[in-house]
């Protein structure tokens, strides 16, 4: 995959983070370096080995439908920049 | 307008009835005072893990055996990324590359309707318009609630076969009690995605439309959309692949305003949760406990119950007509009876109350007991029916009811007789008249017994009195 400063910029805007000029420029280099080692690891042939997701052992790590508290709803809204008594509160925005 | 062929498929999103949410603890319970259902795992806070309720999976996994599918023995999740108020984590934990279910169908009249997969994934978050100042309010409860999405082949082509469709569906979850598939509260959801062609062409554009919340409005949004673009085609102009609202009130469907990259959603495994394997064991419990589903409903109510296939159409199409009914004649022992009873007056009833069936709950002792005694004479069917509706509004006894307001059949033969007697001597005229062959006065004077006994005698017992007295 050929990593240009367009895929940089915009992946940048899909995740929401705001890069500078020169920013680009080393994430650009960073996110190439990156890649291309994953371009040395398509290189090795295996075929044998089945797909892996994850390199725990561990599966069905589940749980039992249990409702717990959740948390009060000042802890909730702790963290928002803009709020009511009730709600997070963001410019307007189609449901 | 024939020269056109209009092509279905569905995606249709259900919330399963689970207590607590699919990754934590919280409870699922709709309504209730906002961002109150909310913990660290669900907003996505750092350093929260999520855990995997069992209870999810196994409601999943019936939907998937109900619905035919085979069942994928080493599932993930994934995450899909996208930015959007109503969600914290800004992901959603979702199944793109190993669904839990695929390949399943589901038969309606004359068809098949493939599904292509049922996959696992997390509810988002409730965004309310606030008008007066323009902005937007975030609910935070239901995300996390465990959703399962159904997405099944192009395969309808009239609005007829959707809303078939999706009446199968919902009364499979229904019976097995996955779901409350409550399509007005949004615990079912369907997307029509939807395309038009020329016959014997391939398929064109499609668009999705989303916000139905009714059977009614699928039928219509499937009418409204394919004349929509019949009309573009007509005119030359081009379909543009996009989602749409649809607007019940305005019967028409408009583009929804979407960013252009929102598709690029770079799904990757969930490195928080571990794959999930679904062993033999797990799924041979599942299925022996399996709840019975409307397709065998519909084979076994004529056979055990004597019902006709119209008739049982019409109770396997809710769960809670099946439960009503199997419970109500378990105990009149009268099941063609009750099937009436039920089709005739209670669905009436509800439809003249705009009520919708599903949400019906009327107990089945008490609606057994009404049954039984209009069969023996004891109260007749239009007191009946009003018993019926006293208990439809709430909660009676069904017994001190019918006396208190002394709706017993009056069936002593005395009181009948003696009503008879003064009916006959008043109505001369309409006796002789009958006696010398108009039939049609027979009924006039039934009117007449039953009006002297306040509406309150057994027909029954009234007619063989009548009859004799004529003779
Ligand atoms: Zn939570």
């Amino acid at each position: 995959m050929e990593i240009n400063r367009e895929l940089t910029a915009h992946i940048a805007a899909l995740s929401g983070i705001r890069l500078a000029e020169a920013e680009l420029d080393q994430m650009t280099r960073d996110l190439r370096s990156v890649i291309g080692y994953m371009d040395t690891l398509e290189a090795l042939d295996i075929a044998s080995v089945a797909p892996m997701s994850h390199v725990q052992e561990r599966v069905n790590y589940t749980r039992e439908d249990a409702v717990r508290p959740s948390i009060p709803r000042g802890d909730v809204l702790v963290n928002a920049a803009r709020k009511t008594d009730e709600y997070v509160v963001t410019p307007k925005t189609f449901g | 307008m024939s020269l056109y062929e209009t092509v279905v498929g569905l995606e249709i999103h259900v919330e399963l009835a689970t207590e607590s949410k699919v990754f934590c603890g919280c409870s699922t319970k709709f309504g209730g005072e906002p961002n109150t259902k909310v913990c660290p795992v669900c907003m996505g806070l750092p350093g929260s893990l999520p855990r995997l309720n069992e209870k999810a999976v196994e409601y999943a996994l019936r939907a998937g055996l109900a619905l035919n599918c085979e069942i994928t023995r080493n599932a993930k999740f994934d995450r899909k990324h996208y930015f959007y108020p109503d969600l914290p984590k800004a992901y959603q934990i979702s199944q793109l590359y190993l669904p839990l279910c695929v390949n399943g169908y589901v038969d309606i009249t004359g068809k098949r309707v493939n599904i292509r997969e049922i996959h696992m994934e997390e509810d988002a978050g409730k965004l309310v318009h606030d008008l007066w100042t323009d902005e937007t309010l975030v609910d935070f409860n239901r995300c996390g609630v465990p959703l399962i999405e159904i997405v099944t082949q192009p395969d309808m082509r009239t609005a007829d076969e959707v809303v078939e469709t999706v009446r199968a569906i919902r009364a499979a979850l229904a019976a097995l009690g996955v779901s409350d598939v409550k399509m007005q509260e949004g615990s079912m959801r369907v997307d029509v995605n939807l395309s038009v062609r020329e016959f014997g062409h391939e398929f064109g554009t499609r668009t999705e439309m989303k916000n139905i919340n009714s059977l009614k409005s699928i039928a219509r949004a499937v009418a409204g959309e394919s004349k929509r673009q019949i009309e573009l085609i007509e005119t030359g102009k081009k379909i543009t692949q996009e989602t749409r609202r649809w607007d019940d009130n305005k019967d028409t469907s408009y583009a929804m305003r979407v960013k252009e990259d929102a598709h690029d959603y770079r799904y990757m495994p969930d490195p928080d949760l571990s794959p999930f394997l679904i062993t033999e064991e797990q799924l041979t419990h599942i299925r022996r406990t399996q709840p019975e589903l409307p397709e065998a409903k519909r084979l076994r109510y004529p056979k055990e119950y004597g019902l006709s296939a119209y008739d049982t159409d019409i109770l396997i199409s809710e769960r809670t007509l099946c439960v009503l009914f199997e419970g109500a004649a378990e105990i009149t022992r009268k099941p063609k009876d009750t099937a009436n009873w039920i089709i005739g007056e209670v669905l009436s009833i509800l439809k003249e109350r705009g009520e919708p069936a599903d949400e019906l709950s009327l107990d089945k002792d008490k609606f057994a007991r009404i049954i039984t005694l209009v069969a023996d004479g004891a109260i007749n069917r239009a007191a009946g029916r009003r018993v019926l509706r006293a208990l439809l509004d709430s909660d009676i006894d069904v017994d001190a009811y019918v006396k208190q307001n002394g709706l017993e059949a009056i069936g002593g033969a005395s009181v009948v007789d003696d009503a008879v007697k003064k009916v006959v001597a008043a109505n001369a005229d309409s006796v002789a008249k009958f006696r010398s062959g108009s039939e049609k006065v027979f009924g006039f004077l039934m009117g007449q017994v039953m009006k002297e006994l306040k509406g309150k005698g057994d027909p029954a017992a009234l007619k063989k009195a009548l009859e004799e007295a004529l003779l």
